[in-house]
C-alpha cells in the first residue's frame, strides 16, 4: 500500500524485547516480595499473575498479555495496589482501504481482484504500570492512582482520583471519580504523522451502589469524557475515488481526519443477584454510550457464577455490543484532496477505520476458577469475540473474529 | 448545563432504588460476602477483557475511571 | 462552569438525610445490661454461672474476613486470662451450620462457641459491624464495645480493658 503521493507505507518490524529484563517489572516484583514479608496475619492480600492470548482468525492481530498484580493492606487505613502489564502485539491489521475489487482504476485489470480489505503487518510491545493507594477513614474511601503506558509509537501518563462514601449502614455507596490522561503519539516510518502529537482526556464519573436486599446489589454510573488533540489513528488511511490509482492491490491512501475533540456520555447499570438454592449468582449489565462523533452504542452483558463443591466456580458469560457509525465514517470517499481542480466537496472529517462503522459484536465463553489450596487459586478461561458489520457496505473481511485464552493464578499471603 | 443534567440524573436514579429496598443489617451480609457476589471478582481479567473491547469498539468505559491509555485504538 | 441551583442542593441534602435515617442507632451502649444469654435461644452449651465474672461476648460469622484474624487472638486471651476468671463466649450468626463447623475446623479454639441461628440476639443487640464484641463486668453490664477487628491495635485494647476489669 502507499501513502498517496509519497513513499510506500511499510511498517518496520520491531524486534520483541526480552520479557523480564525491563526495570519496571523487576521493581514491581521486588516491591511485591518485600511487602509479602510484612504482617503475615492479613490473609486478604494477594499476588496475581495472568496470561491472555488474544488471536484473531486468518493471520490478523495476535496479542499475548501478561499481567502481574499485587494488593496489600499495610495499615488498617491503607491498602496498596500495583500492576505491571506486558503486551506482545503482532499481526495484520486493515490499512483503511476497501477491497481492491471496489477500487476504481483507469486501467482494465484481469480478474479476479481480491474482495478482502488490504492489511499491513504490525509488531509492537507495550509496557504499562499502575499504582494506587486506597485510603480508608470510616465511611470515606479515597484512592489516588497513577498509570503509565509505553509502546514505540504511543506514550501515556495517567492520574486518577476515586472517592466513595458508605451510607446507610453500608447499604448505599456513593462514588465519584476523575481521571486525566496525557498521551503522546509518536511518529515512525509507518505512520501518517511526522511529528509528535498530543492527546488529552478527562473522565468524570458519578455513581451509586445500592443493596436492594441481602442478596441483591444494584449499581448505576454516569461518566462524562472529553478528549482533545490528535484523535486520528496514525496508521489508517482513506481512499479517495478520484485519486489516480495504479495497482488496486496496493492502493494509495490519504491520512484520515477526525475531529480534534470528542465528548462522550455513558450511562451504566448493573445488577448482581445471589441465588442461594442454586449456589450461584447472576450478573447483568447494560451500558448506553453516545459521543460527538455521532456514535450511539448499546452493550448488554450477562454472566453466571456457579459454585461446584467447596473449591470450584464456573462462570459462563455472554456480551452483546452494537454501535452506530461515526458521522464521518465511510469505506471510500468521492473526490481528490490533492487535486485543486477537482470540484468535489471534500468532507471536513473522514475515516475508514472499520471500528467506527455500524457493527455489532458477540462475546461468549466461560471461565473456571479453582481454589486448589487455601492460599492458591488457579483459573482458566476461553472466549470467542466476533465482530460483524451491519451497514451492508463495509467488507465483512475487515471485521475481526478472535479466540481468547486466559490462564491465571492468585496467591494469598 | 451538562454537569447539572448529569448530577440530577445520578441523584434521581439513586432515589429510584430506595423504593422497595430491604435494609440489610451487618449480620445479614453473608451472601454479599460470598466471593461470587464480589463487585469485581477478577480485576485483572476484567481489565484484560475491557482492553480487548476498547481496542476493537468505538465505545469504552462506563464502569470506572482511571487505568491510563494506550495506542490500541 | 454551571452554578448549582439552591433547589438542586436541597434535593441532595434531603437525599442524604433520607439515606442517613436508617443508620443503626438503637444498638447496645456502654452501661447497658447485656441480654441474658441463657434465655436467648442460642445453639450450643452456654457457660452456666457468669455472675461476678468478666465476660467477652464476640459476634462473628464464617464469612467475615477479620473474624479469621480475631479467633487466634481470642484463643490467646483465653489462655492468658482464663485462669484469672475471664470467660470468652463467641456467638456465630451463621445461618448455615456447616459453614460455622468448617470455620471452626480451620480455626480451632477452646473457649465457648454458640450459634444465634435465628439471628435474634444479634438483632436485639444491633451490632454496627461484623465482628463486634462486648466486654461485660461482673454485673453483666457492658463496659467496652469493639466494632470490627483491627489486628494488633484491638489486641492491645483488649488486654488493657480486661486487665482493668479483672483487677477490680
Amino acid at each position: 500500500m502507499n501513502r498517496a503521493g509519497t513513499q510506500a507505507l511499510k511498517p518496520e518490524p520491531q524486534p520483541a524485547e526480552p520479557g523480564c529484563q525491563h526495570p519496571a517489572a523487576a521493581l514491581a516484583l521486588a516491591a511485591a516480595l518485600y511487602l509479602m514479608q510484612l504482617n503475615r496475619a492479613a490473609s486478604q492480600d494477594h499476588f496475581d499473575y495472568r496470561f491472555e492470548n488474544y488471536q484473531e482468525d486468518n493471520g490478523r492481530m495476535g496479542v499475548q498479555t501478561q499481567t502481574w498484580l499485587f494488593e496489600k493492606t499495610v495499615k488498617p487505613w491503607l491498602t496498596l495496589r500495583g500492576q505491571v502489564v506486558y503486551d506482545a502485539i503482532s499481526g495484520n491489521t486493515p490499512i483503511g482501504s476497501p477491497p481492491p475489487s471496489q477500487i476504481k482504476s483507469p486501467f482494465p485489470l484481469p480478474p479476479p481482484l481480491s474482495t478482502s480489505v488490504p492489511t499491513a503487518f504490525l509488531r509492537d510491545n507495550r509496557w504499562a504500570g499502575e499504582f494506587e493507594a486506597a485510603l480508608n477513614y470510616g465511611p470515606h474511601h479515597l484512592t489516588p492512582q497513577f498509570s503509565y503506558s509505553s509502546e514505540h509509537d504511543y506514550l501515556s501518563y495517567g492520574a486518577a482520583l476515586n472517592y466513595s462514601l458508605d451510607l446507610n449502614e453500608k447499604n448505599t455507596s456513593l462514588n465519584l471519580g476523575w481521571a486525566h490522561d496525557w498521551d503522546s503519539i509518536l511518529p515512525n516510518g509507518a505512520t501518517y504523522i511526522f511529528t509528535k502529537q498530543h492527546k488529552n482526556t478527562d473522565d468524570i464519573l458519578i455513581g451509586a451502589s445500592q443493596l436492594l436486599g441481602p442478596n441483591t446489589v444494584l449499581t448505576f454510573d454516569f461518566t462524562f469524557r472529553n478528549s482533545s488533540g490528535y484523535l486520528n489513528d496514525p496508521y489508517r488511511g482513506v481512499l479517495f475515488d478520484d485519486y489516480p490509482q495504479g495497482d488496486p492491490n496496493h492502493p494509495s491512501l490519504f491520512a484520515e481526519r477526525r475531529p480534534d475533540y470528542r465528548e462522550c456520555y455513558i450511562a451504566y447499570a448493573s445488577v448482581m443477584q445471589y441465588i442461594k438454592a442454586l449456589r450461584g449468582s447472576a450478573e447483568g449489565s447494560y451500558r448506553f454510550y453516545a459521543d460527538t462523533f455521532g456514535i450511539f452504542a448499546h452493550t448488554v452483558g450477562v454472566a453466571w457464577h456457579q459454585k461446584i463443591g467447596p473449591r470450584l466456580v464456573i462462570s459462563p458469560l455472554f456480551r452483546y455490543y452494537e454501535q452506530s457509525a461515526a458521522d464521518f465514517y465511510g469505506t471510500q470517499f468521492a473526490g481528490d484532496p490533492s487535486n485543486p481542480y477537482d470540484t468535489t466537496r471534500i468532507p471536513a472529517y473522514y475515516s475508514a477505520d472499520y471500528r467506527l462503522s455500524h457493527m455489532e459484536t458477540f462475546t461468549y465463553g466461560a471461565e473456571v476458577s479453582a481454589r486448589v489450596l487455601s492460599w492458591l487459586t488457579l483459573n482458566l478461561g476461553f472466549k470467542r469475540y466476533e465482530m460483524m458489520g451491519l451497514d451492508g457496505v463495509t467488507s465483512p473481511s475487515a471485521y475481526a473474529h478472535a479466540s481468547i485464552l486466559t490462564v491465571g493464578s492468585r496467591v494469598w499471603f | 448545563m451538562r454537569m447539572r443534567f448529569i448530577l440530577l440524573l445520578a441523584l434521581a436514579s439513586g432515589c429510584i432504588p430506595m423504593t422497595g429496598c430491604q435494609h440489610v443489617k451487618p449480620w445479614q451480609r453473608g451472601a454479599l460476602a460470598d466471593p461470587i457476589m464480589s463487585a469485581d471478582l477478577d480485576p485483572v481479567g476484567t481489565q484484560q477483557a475491557e482492553h480487548v473491547f476498547f481496542s476493537r469498539e468505538a465505545a469504552s468505559g462506563g464502569r470506572g475511571v482511571g487505568g491510563g491509555g494506550c495506542g490500541c485504538n | 462552569m454551571p452554578t448549582l441551583r439552591l433547589d438542586l442542593l436541597a434535593l441532595m441534602a434531603s437525599l442524604c438525610a433520607l439515606l442517613g435515617s436508617n443508620a443503626g442507632a438503637g444498638g447496645l451502649k456502654t452501661g447497658d445490661t447485656f441480654p441474658d444469654l441463657q434465655a436467648a435461644g442460642l445453639e450450643g452449651h452456654c457457660p452456666a454461672d457468669l455472675k461476678g465474672k468478666t465476660v467477652l461476648v464476640d459476634f462473628w460469622a464464617s464469612w467475615c474476613g477479620p473474624c479469621k484474624q480475631s479467633f487466634p487472638v481470642m484463643e490467646e486471651l483465653h489462655k492468658q486470662y482464663g485462669p484469672r476468671g475471664l470467660v470468652i463466649i463467641a456467638i456465630s450468626v451463621d445461618q448455615n451450620k456447616r459453614d460455622m463447623a468448617d470455620f471452626l475446623k480451620k480455626n480451632p479454639v477452646s473457649f465457648a462457641v454458640l450459634r444465634d441461628a435465628a439471628q435474634k440476639l444479634v438483632a436485639r443487640v444491633d451490632v454496627a459491624a461484623m465482628p463486634s464484641s462486648f466486654l461485660l463486668d461482673g454485673q453483666g453490664k457492658v463496659r467496652f464495645i469493639h466494632t470490627g477487628f483491627h489486628g494488633a491495635e484491638t489486641r492491645k485494647e483488649y488486654e488493657r480493658q480486661i486487665e482493668s476489669l479483672l483487677g477490680k
